[in-house]
Formats: structure tokens, C-alpha cells, sequence
């Protein structure tokens, strides 16, 4: 649920991604702020173990700019994927405005995508959000894979009825990464004009 | 769907920032914060004499994770949560605790303030704030989030993400 803090006049909007281990959610973030000009983003924070997994989450605070007086501000945040860190990633969803959701285009993690999806709804359910209420963006990251699965068939598995907005992306290439924050921004920013 | 936090605008905003000053001149304290269990800043103060703050974005965020990740350790234990947190380093030290069910108190200080007497002045201002807070008869500034609102907001989304839709 958005919050809008009167006194410093902001509206602020927590932005979540979700997905598998390894799938690229930190991937993204580190390419959103390569992109970000200076002046509109935060310090990014990560919590990550000496390999470089993330252990708890990663933070990147950005500045949309002022419409009326306030302030528009999205906090990104991703999970840890590992299956292990379900603790952290329960906590994180705590508030959150809209999900993206990065799913691994690997033969061999199409599982994983579908357990991660089915594990982000049971966590929503928790503080009684369900996903199909959210704005929420899928992203199938690598497809520059050699063995990439087609995208149809990761749709089926995660989205069969086709409603959810996908977007294929190469995320360590910086392919994908902006639209779907773009995407999942104009949804949330929406939802609040609607039900407000 | 939009929601304070807590209820601190106008009259009461002004009112808790007086008590935060009022808790860093008696506790010799750096900072005060208000910050929510989403991590947001709701409202700061700093004393006159303290540095720059570090990144209150960054700050606000890992408070509230660590807040949130401690409550799930005492739930390990049987407990419901800890009532506050303190951490020391060689020059830097913070106090939380809650303020409502939503909402975390910190006060940051270094090491010219006792931690008895952070607590002690922290604990007195959170009667007071509760005080403010009940006391509260104003009601939310209206916001109208009406067409010229969306699309505004739609500008500056294609000004900093670039146009086009999925």
C-alpha cells in the first residue's frame, strides 16, 4: 500500500523483484542504476554474502520528480532467490506496491520459476495480498541463451491465462531491464489514481 | 490504495518535531527518526552540532528490515517481538524502539552520550509523541489524484524510464 508522508510532502511506493535464485533480480537492479541519471536515484545497498548471493535484499531508492507539491518516489527492492531465505523474503514484501517478477529462461529452472511464482503468492497471502490484486510485470530473463525455452512455453507455466505483461529480456546486457520497471511504475501509479 | 503511516501533519508535525529537539539537547543524541516498517522516513531531526546524516533512504531501510528480522528471531524463541534494539560501535550508536504498531523510534548518537541516557530521554518522547498523536484532531490534507495528476505522473515516468508500453 502506497504511503504518503505529509509533512515532507512525498508519496512513496515500494517496488519489489521477485524471482528463482540466480535469475537476475540483482542483475537489474545494478542496471537500473547504471541508467538512472545522478539526480534521481539514492544510494544502492546490498546485503549480499561474500559470493555476491543476496542474503537479505538490495535497495535502490529513485526520485520520479514533483507533481502538485509531492514528491513521487519508488524504493526498489529485490529478494534473496535462494529456497532457504524464505524468512527474509516474507519480510520484504512487507508494504509492497507492485511486483516484478524474474523468471530464468534455462530448460532447467522452469521449475524453479513456477515454485518461486507459487512461493511469492503464499507470502502475499501472509498480509492478506493476493498477486492477482497487484500491478505486476513478468520479465524472462536470458534469453540469450543457447538453450533458451521459448517464451510461449514459460508463459504457459507462469501466466496461462496471458494476462500479466511480459517482457523477454538480457538483463546483464541491459536488454529488458528498463521496461519492465516503466511498465510496473505506470500500473502502480494507476492503481493509486483509481483507488484512492 | 494511499495511507499515512501515521497521522503527522500540520499542528502535530510541528509539535513532535519541538519534542525531538527537546530529546536531542537533553540526551546529547546526533539524530531522531521516525521510520516506518516499510521502510520509510516519516520524520527526522538533527542536532545542531551533528554531521551530515548518512542516506536517510538507505538508513530508514535497513532499520526497519533489522527491526522486522529481530521480531522473526524472538518469534524462534516463543516471544512476540523485542521490545527495543541497541547496537554500539566504537563511535556510533543507535536506540530503537516501537512507537505504534507500524512505526519505529531511533535515535542515533555517538560516543559523548550515555546509552542510560538516550534510553531514558528516547522513552519520555515516546510518551509525549503517543500523547501528540492521541491528542490529533486533524484530518488528512486531501489529495486529488485526479486526470492532470495522471498525467503528469505519466510524464515524468517516460521522462526518466523513456516511452513506450509492453
Amino acid at each position: 500500500m502506497s504511503t504518503i508522508n505529509f509533512s515532507a510532502h512525498e508519496i512513496n511506493f515500494k517496488i519489489v523483484y521477485y524471482g528463482p535464485g540466480m535469475s537476475g533480480k540483482t542483475t537489474n537492479l545494478k542496471k537500473i542504476y547504471e541508467n538512472i541519471p545522478q539526480e534521481s536515484k539514492g544510494e544502492m545497498v546490498s546485503l549480499a554474502t561474500e559470493d555476491e548471493r543476496t542474503l537479505f535484499f538490495d535497495f535502490l531508492p529513485l526520485d520520479l520528480g514533483e507533481v502538485n507539491g509531492f514528491k513521487t518516489r519508488f524504493h526498489l527492492y529485490t529478494v534473496p532467490g535462494q529456497v532457504f531465505y524464505n524468512s527474509s523474503r516474507k519480510l520484504i514484501l512487507r508494504g509492497v506496491d507492485g511486483v516484478i517478477f524474474v523468471g530464468d529462461s534455462a530448460p532447467n529452472r522452469l521449475r524453479a520459476n513456477a515454485e518461486s511464482l507459487r512461493n511469492l503468492r503464499e507470502n502475499l497471502h501472509e498480509y492478506n495480498l493476493e498477486l492477482d490484486d497487484l500491478p505486476f510485470v513478468i520479465q524472462i530473463n536470458k534469453r540469450d541463451l543457447p538453450d533458451a525455452l521459448p517464451i510461449d512455453m514459460i508463459k504457459q507455466v507462469l501466466d496461462p491465462t496471458g494476462k500479466i505483461p511480459f517482457v523477454g529480456a538480457v538483463a546483464a546486457k541491459n536488454e529488458g531491464v528498463i521496461e519492465p520497471l516503466r511498465e510496473v511504475s505506470r500500473l502502480v501509479l494507476e492503481k493509486l489514481a483509481q483507488t484512492a | 490504495m494511499l495511507e499515512p503511516s501515521l497521522d503527522l501533519y500540520g499542528e502535530s508535525f510541528e509539535k513532535v518535531d519541538a519534542l525531538f529537539e527537546d530529546l536531542l539537547t537533553k540526551s546529547h543524541g546526533l539524530y531522531v527518526l521516525i521510520v516506518d516498517l516499510k521502510g520509510f522516513v516519516i520524520a527526522h531531526n538533527k542536532a545542531l552540532w551533528a554531521p551530515k546524516p548518512p542516506s536517510l533512504d538507505s538508513l530508514a531501510t535497513l532499520i526497519a528490515s533489522n527491526y522486522s528480522a529481530n521480531i522473526a528471531i524472538a518469534q524462534l524463541f516463543g516471544e512476540k517481538g523485542f521490545k527495543e534494539m541497541v547496537q554500539q560501535g566504537d563511535g556510533v550508536g543507535m536506540y530503537v524502539e516501537e512507537l505504534t504498531d507500524k512505526t519505529l523510534i531511533v535515535t542515533i548518537f555517538d560516543s559523548s552520550a550515555a546509552l542510560g541516557r538516550i534510553k531514558l530521554f528516547t522513552k519520555k518522547t515516546i510518551v509525549e509523541v503517543k500523547k501528540v498523536l492521541s491528542e490529533n484532531t486533524e484530518t488528512a490534507p486531501k489529495m486529488d489524484f485526479d486526470d492532470k495528476w495522471q498525467s503528469s505522473t505519466q510524464s515524468l515516468i517516460d521522462g526518466l524510464f523513456g516511452t513506450g508500453k509492453i
